[in-house]
C-alpha cells in the first residue's frame, strides 16, 4: 500500500474547464516525489488539492489507505512551505515556529522545547526573537521550514520553496532540504520548474503538462528516456529537427533529413514504421564537434555561426543542413577555431518521436 | 529650488485656508461676545458648556452611539469585506456597490426614509433607530477601508494558518486580523467621527429627551447667539484629537494576540 495516493484527481476553479485533468499518483513513505512542469501546468493546483485547499471535482487522495478527500486542511496534518514562506508577519521566529503546536494544544514546557530544538536543527537558535520581516530571505526560508516540520506533519509539501533565492543559497538549500528529509524520513512532494532541482532532490519525477501527467520515473531514467516531445524538451533536449523514417531496425531508425541520413532510436510509445513523420531530438552537450573530415556515424556538417564562453563549458551554434544547432563542449575538450565543422552525434543520444 | 519655494508658498497657504476656521473659533470662543476680534477675555463659555447638563447628556449620547455603531458597523463590515476580497465572488462590483450606497444616497434621505419605516412604521424606539441609523452610515467606510487594507493582505499566509491546524475562523482571529488592524483601526477612528459629528441622520432619529451633541448645539444655536458653541465646538475637536490618539496608541501598538 502506497503512503499517500491521489486517483483521478479533477480539479478546477469555478465553473471555468479543470486545471487537473485525473491527477493518479502514489508515494510510498519516505519518498520525496517532484511535480515538475512549466507555469500554469496545474502543479501548484495539485498541491493546493493535496492539502485539501480545493475541493477535487472528482477522484479521491488517500493518505495510508484512508479516504481524506473531505477532510479540511487544517485536520491533515500536512506541512506546507510556500514560495513566498507565508510566515505570519506579527509574530517572531519562534512564535511562527510555535504556532501549529499551539494549534494542537501542546504544553507549554514542550512547545518552548520543540521550538528550540527545530531552531537549532535550522541554525536559527539565536533569531528566535526577531520578526520575519527582520530575516534575510535564507533564514525566512529556514522559518518556513522549521514551522512546518515542528509540527511532525505526515507529509512536506514544497512549493517553489527555492526560487526567491540567489543561486548559490539555492544550491546549498537543496543539498539541504534534501538532508533533512531523508534524515526526518518524512513523506514530500516538491512543486518546481527547476530541472537542476528537480533532478538532484527527487527520488522520483513527475512532469506535468496542461493538467496532466506526461511521465514519471527517477530522475536518471527520465532524463535518458523522455516518452514524449514534451518531456524531452523539458529534460534539456533542446535541439530537434524533422524527418521521415526510411528503414526501421529493431528499436533503431534510419531518419531521413535534410539530405541526410541518421541513425536514431524510438522514443515514447508505440513503434514506428517506414514513411511516419518525425521529430528528433538530441542534448546540446551530447554532441561532439570536430574539424576533422567525416567519421563514421551521424556526422552532420556545419559552419560555426556563434560561439560564446560560459566557464565551465563552451558554446556553439552551428548552422546545418538540419538548422541550427546548439552545441555545449566542457571546458578543457578540443576546441574548434575552423568555421567549417563537421558534429556527430550517437545513435543512442538522438530520439525519433512520432509526429502529433 | 525656485519651484520648492512655489511649493512651500501654496503648501502655507493651504494650511492657512484649511486651519483658519479653527483658529477663528478657538480665539471666539474666549471672547465675551461672539465677535472677531473679541473684545475682552473669559473662560466662562467653557464653564458654562461643561456645566450645562442639555450638552452633557447629548455628548454622552453621541458617545455612546458612535461606539456602540461603530463596532457594529465593524462586526458586519470586517466580515463582509473578508468575503469579498478573499473569494471575489460572482457580482463582488454590485456588492462592493451596496456597501457604498449610503455614501450616494444624500443622508438627508436615508435619514427621512428611517424615520419613516423604523420609528413611524416599525414603531422601533427612537435609541435603536438612532443605533441603526449610525450603523448604517458607517458601514461603508468601514467595508471599505479594511477590504483595502485586506487586498495588501497574502492569504496564503491564512492557509499557512491552516495547514498548521488552524481552522478558518482560528486562522482569521490569529493570522488574518492581527495583520489588517491598522485598517480596522483606521477604519473605527473614521466610523467613530463620522457617527460623532452626523447632523442629517441624527435630525430625524433624535427625539424627546435622547439627542446628540450635534443636533443639540444646534438646536441651542437657533435659540441663543454667544461664544458658547464656538467653546463647545472647542472641546469637541480635542475631544476627537484625543479620541483619535488613545485609539491608535491602545490598538495601534499592541497586538490582538
Amino acid at each position: 500500500m502506497s503512503f499517500l495516493e491521489t486517483r483521478g484527481l479533477v480539479v478546477g476553479y469555478g465553473r471555468a474547464s479543470p486545471v487537473l485533468h485525473g491527477f493518479t499518483l502514489s508515494l510510498d513513505e519516505g519518498e520525496l516525489v517532484s511535480l515538475l512542469g512549466p507555469s500554469g501546468c496545474g502543479k501548484t493546483t495539485a498541491l493546493r488539492a493535496i492539502l485539501g485547499f480545493i475541493r477535487p471535482r472528482e477522484g479521491r487522495v488517500l493518505l495510508k489507505g484512508d479516504d481524506i478527500t473531505n477532510i479540511p486542511p487544517y485536520k491533515r496534518n500536512f506541512g506546507v512551505v510556500y514560495q513566498s514562506y507565508a510566515l505570519f508577519p506579527h509574530l517572531t521566529v519562534a512564535e511562527n515556529v510555535a504556532f501549529g503546536l499551539r494549534m494542537r494544544k501542546v504544553r507549554k514546557q514542550e512547545v518552548a522545547e520543540r521550538v528550540n530544538r527545530w531552531l537549532g536543527l535550522v541554525g536559527l537558535e539565536d533569531f528566535a526573537n526577531r520578526l520575519p520581516a527582520q530575516l534575510s530571505g535564507g533564514q525566512r526560508q529556514r522559518v518556513a521550514l522549521a514551522r512546518a516540520l515542528a509540527v511532525e506533519p505526515a507529509l512536506l509539501l514544497l512549493d517553489e520553496p527555492l526560487s526567491n533565492l540567489d543561486a548559490k543559497l539555492r544550491a546549498t538549500m537543496r543539498v539541504e532540504l534534501r538532508r533533512i528529509q531523508k534524515d526526518l524520513g518524512i513523506t514530500a512532494i516538491y512543486v518546481t520548474h527547476d530541472l537542476v532541482e528537480a533532478l538532484s532532490m527527487s527520488d522520483r519525477i513527475a512532469v506535468l503538462n496542461e493538467g496532466r501527467i506526461q511521465q514519471i520515473d527517477t530522475p536518471p531514467r527520465l532524463y535518458r528516456n523522455p516518452v514524449n516531445e514534451f518531456v524531452a524538451h523539458f529534460m534539456g533536449y533542446d535541439n530537434s529537427f524533422p524527418g521521415r523514417v526510411a528503414r526501421v531496425e529493431g528499436g533503431g531508425v534510419e531518419v531521413m533529413a535534410g539530405g541526410l541520413r541518421l541513425q536514431a532510436r524510438m522514443g515514447g510509445e508505440g513503434e514506428l514504421r517506414v514513411g511516419d513523420e518525425v521529430r528528433v531530438y538530441f542534448r546540446p552537450e551530447r554532441v561532439e564537434i570536430s574539424e576533422g573530415g567525416p567519421e563514421a556515424g551521424n556526422v552532420i556538417p556545419g559552419e560555426v555561426r556563434f560561439q560564446s564562453f560560459q566557464g565551465h563549458s563552451l558554446q556553439y551554434v552551428v548552422e546545418t543542413p538540419l538548422g541550427e544547432i546548439t552545441v555545449v563542449c566542457s571546458e578543457g575538450e578540443a576546441t574548434v577555431n575552423a568555421r567549417s565543422v563537421n558534429i556527430r552525434i550517437d545513435q543512442n543520444d538522438l530520439i525519433a518521436f512520432r509526429k502529433e | 529650488m525656485r519651484r520648492g519655494r512655489a511649493l512651500l508658498v501654496v503648501a502655507i497657504l493651504t494650511y492657512l485656508f484649511l486651519l483658519s476656521p479653527f483658529v477663528v473659533i478657538f480665539v471666539v470662543s474666549f471672547g465675551q461676545t461672539l465677535a472677531f476680534p473679541p473684545s475682552g477675555l473669559t473662560i466662562q463659555w467653557y464653564e458654562k458648556a461643561i456645566s450645562m447638563r442639555m450638552f452633557r447628556d447629548a455628548f454622552k449620547v453621541s458617545l455612546m452611539v458612535g461606539l456602540v455603531a461603530t463596532l457594529v458597523a465593524l462586526l458586519l463590515g470586517v466580515p463582509a469585506a473578508y468575503a469579498i476580497v478573499r473569494y471575489a465572488p460572482k457580482g463582488r462590483q454590485y456588492m462592493e456597490f451596496a456597501f457604498e450606497s449610503p455614501i450616494v444616497v444624500p443622508a438627508l434621505v436615508i435619514g427621512f426614509a428611517l424615520l419613516r419605516f423604523l420609528v413611524h412604521v416599525g414603531d422601533i424606539p427612537v435609541l435603536p433607530a438612532l443605533l441603526i441609523g449610525h450603523t448604517v452610515i458607517v458601514i461603508p467606510y468601514a467595508v471599505r477601508v479594511t477590504a483595502a487594507s485586506l487586498r495588501n493582505f497574502d492569504f496564503t499566509v491564512e492557509e499557512a494558518a491552516m495547514s498548521l491546524g488552524a481552522p478558518q475562523w482560528k486562522a482569521f482571529l490569529r493570522v488574518v486580523l492581527p495583520n489588517i488592524r491598522t485598517g480596522v483601526l483606521a477604519a473605527f477612528i473614521l466610523g467613530f467621527t463620522l457617527s460623532f459629528n452626523n447632523v442629517p441622520i441624527s435630525l430625524f432619529l433624535t427625539g424627546p429627551g435622547i439627542t446628540t451633541l450635534p443636533i443639540q448645539m444646534l438646536s441651542y444655536m437657533e435659540y441663543y447667539y454667544n461664544p458658547l458653541i464656538a467653546a463647545l465646538s472647542v472641546l469637541v475637536i480635542l475631544f476627537t484629537v484625543l479620541v483619535t490618539q488613545a485609539a491608535e496608541r491602545t490598538l495601534g501598538l499592541s497586538k490582538f494576540m
